[in-house]
Parts: C-alpha cells; structure tokens; sequence
C-alpha cells in the first residue's frame, strides 16, 4: 500500500502537504519566537514585514505564530473526534447488521433520527448545555459524523456478510464475536480508512464554523476559525489577517479531501489487480 | 431400518415466513441418518435439500423457520438430543465439532484475508481442541497431506487466492475433519467443480468417511454423486420425500416417475445425440395449495386420482419406499 501511495501523484502530494502542515503545528514553539497570546500593544495591526512574518493582530499579538497554534487545534479537531466518529460509527453499523432484528431496526432510527437533524443546530444545543469547549467541540462533531458513517458500515458489513466463508464460519461453530472480529472487521480497514481521511474535512470545517459563530473554541485559545472570526472586522483594510486562516483551512482540507479520494482508488479492490 | 442411528429427522417442516403468510418449503419430510453411512439428497434447484441440510445445524436464513417436526441427535444408545429446539449457543457449540458442513462454491467459502493454516487452526481454537501451537500446526499439516494437497507444510502459508477450486474444496475438507465430526454435510460440494476434480474430491469424501466412521450427508442434484459415493438415497420434489431407496436398489428398480425421469435425463453416450432427455415442465409455485401430488402436473403416467389426492408414502421392498398411486405393493 505504501508503495501506492507513492505511485499515486495525488495521494503523494497531498499526503506530503499534510505532513508538512502536521510538522509545523507540531513545532510551533521552535518556528516562531513569540507566543501566540502574549499581547504587544505598541505593534498593533502590523502589515506582514520582516520582524512578523504575517503582521500582527488587533491587540499585537504575531499571526504566524497564532496561525501554527491554531493550526494545531485545528489538526486535533480533525483527527480525534473523526476516529472516535469513525469508531462508534463502525461499531453501530456492523452491530446493526449483524444482529439484524430489532437491534438493526433501533440503530437505524437512531442514524436516521441524528441524520435528519441539521448538524450546525444539534453543535449549538451541546454547545449551550455543555458550554464552548474543546471537549464539546468535540462531542458534537462526533455526533454529526457518526450516523452517516455507521450506515456506509452498516451497509458495507451486509455486503460483506453475504460471503460464504462468514456462514462457513457458523456452521465450523465460530462466535458471533469472533466471527466479527476474524471474519468481518479486517475486510472493513479500506473502508473505515477512506471514510476517516473524507470525514476529517467536515470536522475541520465544523469546528471552524463553530469558532466562527463563537461557539466554538473560546479565547485565549486559538484555532483557525477563531482567528477568521477575531479579524472579520479588518477584512477591507488588513485582509491578510482573515486570508491567511482561511488560506489554511482551505489548503487542509483540500489535501485531506484530495488524500481520501486517492486511498480510495488505491484501496478499491477492483483496481487492485 | 438401521438400528444404529446417528441422526433422525421426523416430520421437519421448513416454512419462509412472510408479513402476513407462511409458506412450506419443505414439508414434513422424515429421514435417517445412520451411523457411518453417506446418505444422498437428490432433487431439482429449489425443492428444499439445502432447506434441510441448514436446519440441521441452524444456519437457516432469516426469512426461514422450522415450524414442526425435530432432528434428534443420538448423543449415545439412549441420549437423544432434538437440535431445533436447542439454543442458538448450544448448537454453534456443536457444529465444527460433531456436525462439519462445506459448501458449493469453494472460491467464496474461505475468508481471503486469511492465510489457509491458521483458518484451519481457528476450527480447533474455538473447540479448544488446540493443545500447543506446533502441536497443531503439524496436526493441520498431517490433514492437509490426508485430504491430498501437495507440499503441505508450504501451503499452511498460502493465501486462498493462491489456490485453485480442487484445492480449495480439499482445505474446506480439511477444515470440516480437523474436529473429527460425526456427521459431515455436503451441500452441492462439488457442483462448481470440473469431473476430474469431481471424481477426485468424491473419492476423497467417501475414503474420509470409511476412514473415520462419519456419517455424511450428500445434497446433490447429480445422479452421477449419488451412484458414486452414497448407500441411500433420498429423493425430494416439492419439499416432500418422493422415494427412499438403497443406491442400488434405486438404480436398478426406480419406482417413482419423477425417479425415472431424473435416471433417463442423465446425457448417455449411445442413442441419439442430437436429443437431450428432460422431465416437461417447471417446478409449480411453491404457495400453490394443491390437493394431489405435487407431481402430477409433470408426471408421465396419466391417473386421475392423483389431481385429488395426495399419495402416502408406501414401502415397497427392503428399505424401499415411494410415494406415488401409481405404484401397487
């Protein structure tokens, strides 16, 4: 598979962009000599010039480095809570189809029940219950994600179920759980993988959204659509300083949309041979 | 019949349940299964074999149900257990270890994702069979070599894509004997292979039987798998039994017509080649209620009484018994 990812231009440079980005945030410390909000009053909306890369914010404070720390959250928001989405999702979908029944019926009205309510008013429920934090940032984005990925497992696990060696498997007197395990979850990583790497642009998005709206990240913390959100009003004037946090959601997402669409050519077993 | 019985089936019936109706798929069909014995189940695409042989061993699909009749198991000389109305648990428990099945297509009856060996060892895992790992890898290697795969200690390692249909159908052998079963159950086990792998695979089954004293349960709709392999044989239409013989006294004396059509429609070298020989006619809607013998409609002789009523089961000889008026004691 590595060596796919290599041959795949896209998956390549896409995948590389990531990285690149990853690192950055990962050493934000060492990459830029200020703090992202320690305040500097005499340097107040800076245009970009030698001393700060990008200019400074409305309160002095230096974009660059607030752009790697936003950056980074923006980064943990799309990662956790898209696996756990992904994990909880799988975990509903092969449940449902495998035991069928009323178990299938319940966790479909439940995918059906999340599904049909708009994702941005549930985040502002939880938000407002469980007050703007990270953790309901990041309690919602699962919540919005995890319906539409447990039915694409619910209906990859049918397909997969209706092989003979799963029913070979019963009758050799194999468990429901290790049947599960052995026989169907392996045949569900190139799915679960594709579903991942395309859900991390929606959590990315959501949680700018939510910034944006101020529901989301709350100052002092720093991500992405805050950043957007705090400059909106020096749009006309100093509009790098709302550009440039956009310019990077857009680069993020992008590359993960582009890395999800190449594994899944990589990983279809149609063009595998 | 034989008193050293392994398996009996009495009076099963088989229906798919729908929203608001239940239809008989099979219907009320009694069978023996003796000891160390290969018994045939021989019938048209859709008169319910495969509906019985998944009863046994409760892999049923959704939509079907046992609604009447048991399949007792004979544990010993006086321990009897009736497999429907045992627990989903409990009957798991015992197939891979008393009741062994492999299927018809031997491509998709093996999980791709896993190496042959350890799909093997995962049989003698579940029933803790397993005493130590080199323990039972050389066992399954042993079993490898007894079901005739060349160079089995390599082939441990393969992958099933590596292998062809035969071979393929030998591992799901192996992996039906590892435990030792009692009874083995061959649903159309070699339908989707060619003659050659045919003869060799039916010869492996039934030298396995006599080697290790199983019973086993042939479901074919091959005249030819029947003469090679089985000592009875039952022949099914519509759900119902139509006639129960010895092989050889089957195929020296068939009784029933729809017998007798299924042994000329076997293509035969001599005569005319140009025509093919078949029984008129379609399998009738399942959910039809009919009166008389589901045959009729196709049947050869021409008697009346068979649009009205249903014939019984009559024995006509030694372990010989058919269902049809048109055959006199």
């Amino acid at each position: 598979m590595a060596k796919k990812i290599f041959q795949n231009k896209t998956a390549f440079i896409s995948l590389c962009i990531i990285l690149i980005i990853a690192l950055m945030a990962v050493f934000a410390p060492f990459l830029s000599g200020y703090e992202a909000d320690r305040q500097d009053l005499l340097s107040r909306l800076m245009p970009p010039g030698p001393q700060h890369i990008l200019g400074t914010d409305e309160l002095g404070r230096d974009l660059f480095t607030r752009l790697l720390y936003g950056t980074r959250v923006s980064l943990l928001i799309a990662i956790i809570p898209t696996a756990l989405a992904v994990l909880f999702g799988t975990l509903l979908g092969v449940a449902g189809a495998y035991y069928g029944r009323y178990v299938d019926v319940l966790i479909t009205w439940l995918v059906d029940v999340t599904l049909a309510f708009p994702g941005m008013l549930l985040a502002m429920v939880i938000m407002y219950t469980f007050g703007g934090s990270l953790s309901s940032v990041i309690l919602s984005i699962i919540i919005m994600e995890c319906g539409s990925i447990a039915r694409v497992v619910r209906s990859a696990t049918l397909s997969i179920l209706e092989n003979e060696y799963i029913l070979a498997a019963k009758t050799m007197g194999v468990k429901n759980l290790t049947i599960i395990t052995t026989h169907v979850l392996p045949h569900l990583v190139p799915t679960l993988i594709v579903l991942f790497t395309l859900n991390i642009p929606g959590s990315i998005l959501s949680e700018s959204a939510l910034s944006f709206l101020g529901i989301g990240i709350q100052p002092p913390d720093v991500s992405l659509g805050l950043l957007v959100s705090q400059s909106k009003a020096f749009l006309f004037k100093m509009p790098w300083l709302s550009l440039v946090p956009s310019g990077m959601i857009m680069i993020l997402v992008l590359a993960f949309n582009f890395l999800g669409d190449a594994l899944r050519d990589i990983l279809d077993p149609k063009t595998r041979y | 019949m034989n008193e050293d019985l392994l398996l009996e089936i009495k009076n099963l019936t088989v229906s798919i349940q729908k929203k608001n109706e239940s239809i008989p798929i099979v219907k009320g069909i009694d069978m023996d299964l003796p000891n160390g014995q290969i018994v045939g189940l021989v019938g048209e695409s859709g008169c319910g074999k495969s509906m019985t042989a998944k009863s046994i061993n409760g892999i049923l699909p959704s939509v079907a149900k046992v609604t009447g009749g048991s399949i007792l198991w004979h544990d010993s000389k006086d321990k009897v257990t009736d497999l429907v109305t045992l627990k989903e648990k409990d009957l798991r428990k015992r197939c891979g270890q008393d009741i062994a099945m492999i299927f018809q297509e031997p491509m998709t009856s093996l999980n791709p994702m896993m190496r042959i060996g350890d799909q093997i060892r995962e049989v003698l895992r579940i029933h803790k069979l397993e005493k130590s790992p080199s323990q039972s890898r050389e066992q399954i290697i042993k079993m490898l070599e007894s079901v005739g795969i060349e160079n089995p200690s390599l082939r441990y390692n393969s992958w099933p894509h590596e292998l062809s249909g035969g071979m393929r159908q030998r591992v799901m052998i192996a992996m039906a004997m590892i435990s030792s079963p009692k009874l083995l159950i061959a649903d159309e086990a070699t339908t989707a292979l060619d003659v050659t792998t045919q003869a060799q695979i039916l010869k492996l089954m039934k030298s396995m039987c006599t080697k290790s004293s199983m019973s086993a349960l042939v479901i074919t709709h091959n005249m030819g798998v029947v003469s090679a392999i089985c000592d009875y044989v039952y022949v099914m239409y519509l759900g119902t039994v139509m006639e129960q013989a010895k092989v050889s006294e089957l195929f020296s004396n068939p009784l029933h017509p729809y017998t007798r059509g299924l042994l000329s429609s076997i293509p035969k070298l001599s005569g005319n080649p140009e025509y093919l020989k078949t029984i008129p006619g379609n399998i009738p809607v399942v959910n039809k209620k009919f009166p008389g013998c589901e045959f009729c409609i196709r049947c050869s002789e021409d008697v009346q009484k068979c649009f009205f009523e249903n014939p019984p089961l009559k024995q006509v000889g030694e372990d010989h018994f058919v269902r049809c008026h048109t055959v006199s004691l």
